[in-house]
């Protein structure tokens, strides 16, 4: 396995993980409310 | 064929983000669920016909607000992850903006390498450092895209935002006519320099899942891949480069193409040994 393919793997996992805590928290709320603050 | 499917997706790329229009004629903001998605290119919300979220002025609410931006930077790792900078490429309408503004046959020049360490810097302070400080968005204050798809319709269709006009008005005025004019002679200078959203993408080319490859058996190192290229590079040198926006235009050279980081010998090419090539070791040895 190319050094290149577990770079892949760590970051599209990590990137995965980010998202979805950021969804679980609740943030897309947040953001929206964002916009309609502008 | 692949240049004009690049210009209709970039010009797709500039109008589904922005197709509420009725957004011009009632002089209102979008607010329905799709202003709930980070979209993944350099498009202002403030816009009057905007649909989605930039990603940039929410990173910069996140860091106002004390608190990590998750959502925001998920959304950007998981697209940098998959496909690197191709969003600059072939969707980002600032992009294409400065792409049809160099078009225009005037005196062209270019841009030192070194340049490109800016736009890690605007990230770092404009993004991140000075609206956790100073509790104010001053990249979105300062930003081009902003002024011209946000700022300048909003003081053209409202009669109170025109007197609430002052002097960052005009600054940020003058680094739109800046961009606008440089563009002219050189190739996307701010995504190049500037754009904190290819900042954050471009960390990603070395190891997302789209990657370009190159063919050092068939390349004549013609040097027409550079012409070729949106921001000037040579994708022959380094196809992992950091500046490469993944736009494939360079993909009209058979020498260069596309791939994933699954395929470890996308061109097919035998192994020393199996093309019959002698070591200089085995040589030796006889």
């Amino acid at each position: 396995m190319s050094w290149r393919l577990v770079a892949f793997l760590l970051t599209a996992v990590g990137a995965g993980s980010v998202l979805a805590y950021g969804i679980f928290r609740d943030e897309i709320g947040e953001v929206m409310f964002n916009a309609a603050m502008l | 064929m692949r240049y004009l499917k690049r210009r209709i997706f970039q010009a797709l790329g500039a109008f589904l983000p922005n197709a509420h229009l009725q957004g011009f004629a009632t002089a209102s903001l979008y607010q329905g669920s799709l202003k709930t998605v980070c979209s993944p290119l350099l498009n202002c919300y403030a816009c009057p016909s905007a649909l989605q979220s930039c990603p940039i002025g929410t990173l910069q609410h996140f860091m106002v607000t004390g608190a990590f931006p998750f959502y925001a930077a998920g959304t950007l790792a998981v697209i940098g992850a998959s496909v690197g900078r191709m969003t600059c490429g072939t969707l980002c309408p600032f992009g294409f903006l400065q792409d049809l503004l160099y078009k225009f046959k005037t005196w062209k020049t270019t841009i030192p390498v070194w340049t490109r360490y800016f736009r890690y810097a605007v990230l770092a302070g404009l993004v991140f450092i000075i609206p956790y400080l100073t509790q104010e968005n001053w990249f979105s204050k300062l930003c081009p895209m902003g002024t011209l798809i946000g700022g300048l319709p909003w003081v053209t269709l409202n009669l109170n935002v025109r007197s609430m006009i002052r002097w960052l008005f005009w600054v940020k005025i003058a680094i739109l006519l800046f961009f606008m004019t440089t563009s002219l002679a050189v190739k996307r200078p701010f995504c190049r320099a500037v754009c904190p959203l290819g900042a954050i993408f471009s960390v990603f080319n070395k190891s997302s899942f789209l990657q370009l490859a190159w063919n050092p058996d068939t390349c004549t190192r013609c040097g027409k891949c550079q012409k070729i290229c949106p921001v000037d590079i040579r994708p022959d040198r380094n196809p992992t480069n950091p500046d490469c926006l993944r736009c494939l235009d360079c993909t009209r050279c058979p020498s260069l193409k596309v791939t994933t980081v699954l395929h470890r010998n996308p061109f097919g090419i035998p192994a020393a040994g199996e093309r019959g090539e002698e070591n200089f070791t085995e040589v030796g040895a006889r």
